[in-house]
């Protein structure tokens, strides 16, 4: 794991994709800055990070799109899955450097909560508390980047894929306000979720007419619950996409709430990312 | 060193390995041989634990590549068929990450690879970023790649492919040299690098070994008792007295360089040994003979045999390595060796060989 973690780390800063990830995170960070705390003399920093979510969209896939694609075009998954170490510590080590990388560019915004400190009195729990939500809300999507790039081997593919998934995980609130409630919008996302099953049934046997009388009893199953208990499906789907809220999870660590509850979520928001990471990797080998 | 049993891999319904079985023990030198498609990349990174078998096992030095992996790689050193080189590190830096990932000790690298890049002759291109490198370098940087931490089985997938000449000898020479310390597998397409490195061959064909036994066996096995000689006289009086003795099974006549004499290919009759016969026949009718020679089919061809027909097989070929053979595969072989003795038995005793095979690959077509 320490191999894999140093050459990332390296590979980061001998090409321009680490510098860049700073210059950009930094920049970026001090416009708003500007614009929230000096120009408008307040000394609330911790709402700053929640105005510079968006920018996970670029910088997410950023750090991630080439780390695994780039293995396998490359064919140096060959060296690796042939050394002594095993997947989920290659998995682990590249993981720990995309998130290195994130982390050295947080340290550096901490100036400007100093720079304020010496002008202001600084509420320093929610500031803290922001910075851990961050650092956590930047990681979750890191993972889901990662396991991204383990999918494809084509890094613009990847990148392309991150910053759909982010732009999901960022909307899930605001899809869910809008959509939920109807019933019937309920039973079309849980077809589609049969559908899914069925399709990774055929995907794991290739033989479609099992797979195909899966979904018939799936879809049948879920059409005689909708007629005749019609109340399980009042905002199934929101509850469901709700588990994928990271905002919600975020806007707790902002308002300097230390919420253990939320802490375990994104850690095991992660370990899920980066175990499916290792599955599809693993899964590679056995077809 | 080195066992695999009953490997089986299907892509879907595709067969790519049809249970094949074989032992490499410490300090051979095996060259897998075949088509391309025939399996030797397969089985080769099923070997190394790149990819996994449908089913069957493959152990190194008795470390199962899938229940004790660690262990077993650590003994493996594997050059696959492209090299797998980041490009954008320097050959140095590359090696160093090669060696960190083996869990050299870092005292130890800097003398390891100070002594891998002398034995490889990369050490003058050491601070060149790979990706600036040629192709006969990269080949190298990966050869050495393989080397790091010192395996004792080496893996090598096509070593020598896309070099030029030059490039083929040197990588070749650098193998031999590595095989008085290794166990080595290697693949390859070039028949006479084969023979050249190993001690001794694999052919594999359709996912299936078909042949295996000492270079020279091979050879040997396809072309018992035919001999090449060059006889001076009459041409027509020679062809006639050689087509109606009796104790020749087979003669064709083989284009001469030489003038006022004839060539002809003779292979005795069954239990005739063709020399006695050949001499006896000269000193009958007067011929001179100037030359004897027994003739060897080239490994080129015994290939071109044994890969061509689907249902052809050979009975394992080194008798003196029958302790190689895993007793599954001893059975395997049996069963085979039935199913084709008819063919076996065509090819050894034919009388027109060319024809012969030709009806055979028109026959396999037809299947």
């Amino acid at each position: 794991m320490k191999a894999i973690y140093k050459r990332e780390i390296k590979m980061y800063f001998s090409s321009m994709i680490g510098y860049v990830f700073i210059a950009f995170f930094v920049l970026i960070t001090a416009v708003y800055f500007s614009i929230q705390n000096i120009l408008s003399l307040s000394p609330d920093f911790q709402y700053v990070f929640s105005s510079v979510i968006m920018m996970f969209l670029i910088l997410a896939p950023m750090l991630t799109m080439r780390l695994l694609s780039e293995e396998k075009k490359q064919r140096t998954d060959q060296m690796l899955l042939t050394y002594p170490v095993s997947i989920p510590s290659i998995v682990l080590g590249k993981y720990l450097a995309a998130v290195t990388v994130f982390l050295i560019s947080l340290a550096i915004t901490g100036i400007f909560p100093v720079i304020l400190s010496f002008f202001g009195t600084v509420a320093v729990a929610q500031i803290l508390g922001s910075y851990i939500g961050f650092f956590l809300l930047g990681s979750a999507f890191i993972a889901v980047g990662l396991w991204i790039s383990s999918i494809t081997d084509n890094q613009i593919v990847s990148a392309v894929a991150t910053f759909v998934a982010v732009f999901l995980l960022l909307m899930v609130e605001t899809i869910v306000s809008a959509a939920s409630g109807s019933e019937g919008f309920s039973l079309m996302f849980a077809g589609v979720i049969a559908l899914l099953i069925a399709l990774y049934v055929y995907y794991n046997t290739k033989n479609s007419e099992v797979s195909i009388t899966v979904f018939i009893i799936e879809a049948a199953v879920l059409l005689v619950l909708y007629f005749v208990k019609r109340s399980i499906f009042t905002g199934l789907a929101g509850k469901f996409a709700m588990m994928f809220a990271v905002l919600t999870r975020f806007n707790s660590f902002a308002m300097g709430l230390l919420d253990v509850s939320s802490i375990v979520y994104f850690i095991s928001f992660i370990a899920v990312f980066l175990y499916f990471t290792v599955r599809v990797i693993e899964k590679r080998r056995w077809s | 060193m080195i066992e695999v049993k009953n490997l089986v891999k299907n892509y879907g319904k595709y067969e790519a390995l049809k249970d094949i079985s074989f032992k490499v023990d410490t300090g051979e030198v095996v060259g897998f041989l075949g088509p391309n498609g025939a399996g030797k990349s397969t089985t080769m990174n099923i070997i190394t634990g790149y990819i996994s078998a449908s089913s069957g096992e493959v152990s190194i030095d008795g470390f199962d590549i899938l229940k004790n992996p660690k262990e077993a790689k650590k003994r493996i050193g594997y050059l696959p068929e492209i090299p797998p080189l980041y490009m954008d590190m320097t050959v140095t830096e590359y090696l160093n990450f090669a060696s960190d990932l083996k869990g050299v000790k870092k005292a130890e690298i800097k003398p390891m690879l100070d002594d891998i890049m002398e034995k490889i002759k990369i050490t003058h291109v050491s601070h060149k970023v790979i990706k600036n490198l040629s192709k006969g370098y990269r080949q190298r940087v990966g050869l050495a790649q393989a080397l790091v931490g010192y395996p004792e089985v080496l893996i090598l997938d096509e070593p020598t492919v896309g070099l030029d000449p030059k490039q083929i000898i040197e990588i070749r020479d650098v193998i031999k040299e590595l095989s008085k310390s290794h166990t080595i597998i290697l693949s390859s397409h070039i028949l006479s690098e084969v023979s050249a490195v190993c001690n001794r061959v694999i052919i594999i064909n359709k996912g299936r070994i078909v042949a295996s036994g000492t270079p020279d066996r091979l050879s040997e096995s396809l072309s018992q008792d035919r001999f090449k000689i060059k006889l001076k006289g009459v041409r027509e009086d020679i062809i006639n007295a050689f087509k109606n003795d009796s104790s020749f099974g087979f003669v064709e006549e083989s284009q001469t360089t030489e003038e006022g004499t004839t060539d002809l290919v003779v292979e005795g009759a069954s239990g005739v040994d063709a020399r006695e016969a050949v001499f006896d026949n000269a000193v009958k009718n007067g011929f001179k003979l100037l030359m004897l020679k027994s003739e060897k089919l080239s490994l080129e061809e015994v290939f071109l045999q044994v890969t061509e027909n689907e249902n052809f097989s050979l009975d394992d070929l080194s008798k003196d390595k029958t302790e190689n053979i895993s007793s599954d595969n001893i059975n395997n072989i049996q069963k085979s060796a039935e199913n084709t003795a008819e063919e076996i038995d065509r090819v050894l005793e034919n009388t027109e060989p060319d024809k012969d095979i030709n009806e055979m690959n028109r026959e396999s077509d037809e299947k």
